[in-house]
């Protein structure tokens, strides 16, 4: 008997530092997990690229006559003309250093022209992003609050159609339309050619150039937001602590906003941060049609040539962007939701 | 609630725009206010600035407004004067003396023989100068300023083509100093470019744009137009768009589809051009011939008989190609000149033109032993069935079509066929290795026949520069004669004799010359001054005469020129989703990559 508050107390004074060593063991692996899938994008980058058709040598020297010492000279130059090991153990050393090589098309260090092209991708896709979730949490909330009525099916069903269309096509109807047809915006860039002189004025010519691409990428992706709400939020709706908040007198509005939503908000959370690597596929159609001067539309013409190591440049930039947000998303889901602390 | 979301899409998209503008990449070069700005859309990325690494189509363009070469070819594709104000040869042609004339850079300085010995000089002897334009002077054994004005260029062999080299000559004051980073540099560090052309780049906004801007020291004179911008659109369609709403003035490379539908529109004037490409059927000749004495290539043995490659070519009609592929926007081709060069054009006499003749393509092969097996395809002496493998790439539109009706025309004279679409580079792969049957190839071509010639050549098979694999010691004997062949006239017969000894060997099947299809603002510009000056190109010149000679439309003409209903522009717009909704994945892929950019 004498034993047992002893052992309670030591219980309870091992529970908190039990707890601690686990949360700084879930960091840890989840940043290992992280750290190892990079280590993979990097292999997978030497390889992959490598079986792509074509010689970035030919592409270099086009249909000028070429004689075979320059060409030899040329191969020398980037490396080509090593084995296959040898050229992975130097990109290797390369990768190492922060070094990502020279792109075979632009003659310049891959880190500049990728570091040059990241502003406009993330201003594009971050802009996409949040109006993209706040659109379609809004909606969603609203859609389950009210399953099966006409703004239901209605906003459901919008969301579905625009999820379903071909990017390409959305880019190119909206751009006829409110670009040539309605005369409300660009064609095409990220601001107008040669610039604007003064800083609001810069600002403002880019968020008009930023509305149609970033409406065009918004359309397709939000769908998702608004499905995940929707149907976590249906799963709350039952829930006596529901009928509790109305039996206090609560107005509909508010049981929805104070209490079912923060509830139904944690599996969106996951799905948001999952989904930033779907957003940053997504630019490289949307940027192709609207010629977005950003990393999508440089992967795409790489991929033409192709230019290697400005290929191995943009995979490994969005593949370690898309390993962050799940490191993030793994991470701030334990700090959201106790639920999960606690398991 | 709904409020909200549109004031956080607003509010989002100016915050994120407040932070890239305060970002790199946005250069503030703008037109002259009030000047005249032609904006020309730019389907290809620009790789570089630099003369010396540029060789992007949209780069040379560039390069070529801005440096002059010392002798170019004028809008009739004969040699003009350039920096060069006159020349003359050696008796025994290896020794070439230019005159050049007193004219200044951009800067201010005077142009002397001195930037054209050192441009050249760069080019022989530093490795890292030799990427765009190296290969061009491999014949060159010295370049010297004898003194300002005149420089001497000795040749180890007499080279004929040597006044169509196409090099841009670049200032020494300024480029002396950049020789340790003349492989790397971007060639817009310093804005204004000092250069010699009619227009000077004084503005780059990476990925988005190029603005120059007129050259007052210009020795022709300076441009009628303040300005020219190189706007990118990486989609023909969204630049189609951007000329009907007057963000652009000046497309190029529209499809047949895009040049239709611009019709009837009094705003926009279109220019169907005759270009100097060819589309043609590759037939592998790579297996017999090798490369150095060595086989090399998988392509049927069939296509080693002279008969086979007559009786396919027999087969085609390419009138049809012409009418039903291309809607009339090309003209048959015969040789691997095009037209606009009528100096070195061929055409096959009567007796030797080969027309579309399927009864003479099976007899041919009736006579070469293929007979028709059970299945309706032949079968050859050797027991293989004479199926050919058919490749093109999916950068050109209009060859998934292609392929169909050749594969049809194929298989009526008992030819099994197996089309396929593959990526360009997956074409080239093919081609230059030899691993393939018949593929759709094509070219440009440049003022002088030269190069493309030299393709056909033993020595260019298993190169990049690799056609069908055509490999004949006849051929290349006449092939060293014309470049050596000072005498234009002699040179001529020797180019004409070339392309008929490909025509009756088959080396390929030259299908088409297939038009430009360019389109741009009449009521705001006018004088673009085409090559051949008969109906040819705006854009894609060997020279700038295109931009050199546009002038504004006067404004009172524009007010007219202007104007449409705004029942008619929503009627357009119908009638455009709807056309859209069919083809815009197809069209959106018709991107014309590799050998179609080519320079």
């Amino acid at each position: 008997m004498s034993e047992l508050p002893t052992t309670a107390v030591t219980a309870d004074l091992a529970e908190p530092s039990r707890r601690g060593r686990g949360t700084a063991a879930f960091v840890l692996r989840t940043l290992g997990g992280g750290l190892v899938s990079v280590g993979l994008i990097v292999v997978l980058g030497f390889f992959l690229f490598r079986v792509l058709p074509g010689d970035p040598v030919r592409t270099m020297t086009r249909d000028r006559p070429g004689n075979p010492e320059q060409l030899a000279r040329l191969r020398a130059e980037f490396g080509l003309d090593r084995p296959l090991p040898a050229q992975f153990v130097d990109y290797l050393a390369d990768m190492a250093r922060g070094d990502l090589g020279t792109s075979y098309v632009y003659s310049r260090p891959v880190t500049e022209i990728i570091l040059g092209r990241l502003g406009p991708t993330v201003l594009l896709t971050g802009t996409a992003l949040v109006v993209s979730v706040a659109l379609g949490l809004w909606l969603g909330s609203r859609a389950a609050w009210r399953h099966g009525s006409v703004f239901d099916r209605v906003a459901t069903g919008t969301a579905l159609v625009l999820w379903s269309v071909p990017t390409f096509w959305l880019g190119l109807i909206a751009l006829m339309v409110f670009a040539v047809g309605l005369d409300l915006f660009p064609t095409g860039g990220m601001t107008s050619p040669g610039g604007v002189d003064g800083f609001v004025p810069a600002v403002l010519d880019v968020a008009h150039h930023l509305v149609l691409p970033c409406l065009t990428m918004v359309a397709v992706v939000y769908a998702q937001y608004l499905m995940v709400m929707r149907s976590s939020l249906l799963e709350e709706m039952a829930a006596d602590y529901l009928t509790t908040a109305r039996a206090k007198g609560l107005r509909e509005d508010l049981v929805r906003r104070r209490h079912a939503v923060p509830n139904a908000l944690l599996p969106t959370i996951t799905i948001i941060f999952l989904h930033v690597g779907l957003v940053v596929a997504g630019a490289v159609t949307v940027e192709t049609v609207f010629s977005w001067p950003g990393l999508g539309l440089l992967t795409y013409q790489a991929l033409a040539v192709p230019d290697i190591p400005l290929l191995q440049g943009t995979l490994i930039t969005l593949s370690v962007a898309v390993v962050l947000m799940n490191v993030l998303a793994d991470l701030g889901y334990r700090l959201v939701d106790p639920r999960v602390r606690a398991s | 609630m709904r409020r909200v979301s549109f004031g956080t899409c607003a509010g989002a998209a100016l915050l994120a725009a407040t932070i890239a503008a305060g970002g790199p990449g946005v250069a503030h070069a703008q037109p002259p206010p009030g000047g005249t700005t032609l904006r020309v859309a730019l389907t290809q990325d620009i790789d570089s600035l630099n003369p010396f690494v540029a060789v992007f189509l949209s780069s040379t363009q560039v390069m070529r407004l801005t440096y002059e070469n010392l002798t170019m070819v004028g809008p009739d594709n004969a040699v003009q004067p350039g920096l060069a104000e006159s020349w003359e040869s050696s008796p025994d042609g290896l020794t070439w003396t230019f005159r050049i004339r007193d004219a200044q850079w951009s800067d201010g300085t005077p142009i002397t023989a001195r930037d054209v010995a050192f441009t050249y000089t760069q080019l022989m002897t530093n490795p890292a100068a030799q990427d765009a334009n190296g290969s061009a002077v491999t014949n060159f054994a010295a370049v010297t300023a004898i003194d300002d004005r005149t420089v001497a260029i000795t040749t180890k062999q007499p080279q004929a083509s040597i006044l169509a080299t196409d090099i841009p000559i670049v200032p020494e004051h300024v480029w002396s100093s950049r020789v340790a980073q003349i492989g790397t540099a971007t060639g817009a560090e310093e804005l204004p470019v000092v250069g010699s052309g009619p227009y000077i780049v004084t503005g780059h906004q990476e990925g988005q744009s190029v603005t120059l801007s007129a050259n007052n020291r210009f020795w022709r004179g300076r441009p009628l137009l303040d300005s020219l911008q190189f706007v990118r659109y990486e989609n023909v369609d969204a630049a189609v768009q951007g000329l009907l709403k007057g963000d652009v003035d000046l497309v190029r490379d529209l499809t047949p589809a895009q040049f239709d539908s611009l019709d009837g529109n009094p705003a926009i004037g279109r220019n169907e051009g005759r270009n100097r490409r060819y589309t043609e059927l590759l037939l592998n000749w790579s297996h017999p011939s090798g490369v150095d004495g060595q086989p090399f290539g998988d392509g049927h043995p069939a296509l080693r008989d002279v008969r086979v490659r007559k009786a396919l070519h027999h087969a085609v009609d390419a009138g049809a190609v012409v009418e039903r592929v291309k809607q009339g926007y090309s003209e048959p081709g015969y040789g691997i000149i095009p037209p606009v060069y009528p100096d070195w054009t061929f055409t096959p006499s009567d007796g030797q033109r080969r027309g579309h003749d399927p009864a003479r393509a099976r007899a041919l092969l009736d006579e070469a032993g293929y007979r028709p097996g059970p299945d309706g395809v032949r079968t050859g002496p050797d027991g293989r069935p004479l199926t050919l493998r058919l490749i093109a790439g999916n950068q050109v539109p209009t060859n998934p079509q292609l392929l169909e009706f050749l594969a049809g025309w194929f298989t009526a004279i008992g030819v099994g066929v197996t089309p396929q679409i593959m990526s360009s580079n997956q074409v080239d792969d093919a081609t230059v290795a030899g691993n393939f049957d018949i593929a759709v190839s094509g070219w440009s071509v440049n003022p002088d026949p030269d190069a493309t010639l030299g393709q056909q050549t033993c020595a260019a098979n298993g190169t990049s520069e690799s056609d069908s694999g055509y490999c004949n010691p006849a051929y290349d004997q006449l092939h060293a004669t014309q470049q050596a062949a000072i005498d234009e006239t002699e040179r001529r017969e020797i180019v004409r004799r070339m392309q008929s000894m490909l025509y009756d060997d088959v080396h390929a099947i030259v299908l088409t010359h297939d038009a430009m299809l360019e389109a741009y603002r009449a009521d705001r510009f006018t004088g673009f001054v085409t090559q051949p000056e008969d109906g040819g190109v705006i854009t894609g010149q060997t020279g700038y005469w295109g931009y050199y000679g546009a002038r504004p439309v006067a404004a009172d003409q524009a007010a007219a020129g202007s104007g449409g209903g705004a029942a008619g522009v929503v009627a357009g717009v119908l009638a455009a989703v709807v056309v859209l909704g069919g083809g815009a994945f197809l069209v959106a892929r018709n991107r014309r990559r590799s050998r179609d950019e080519r320079e």
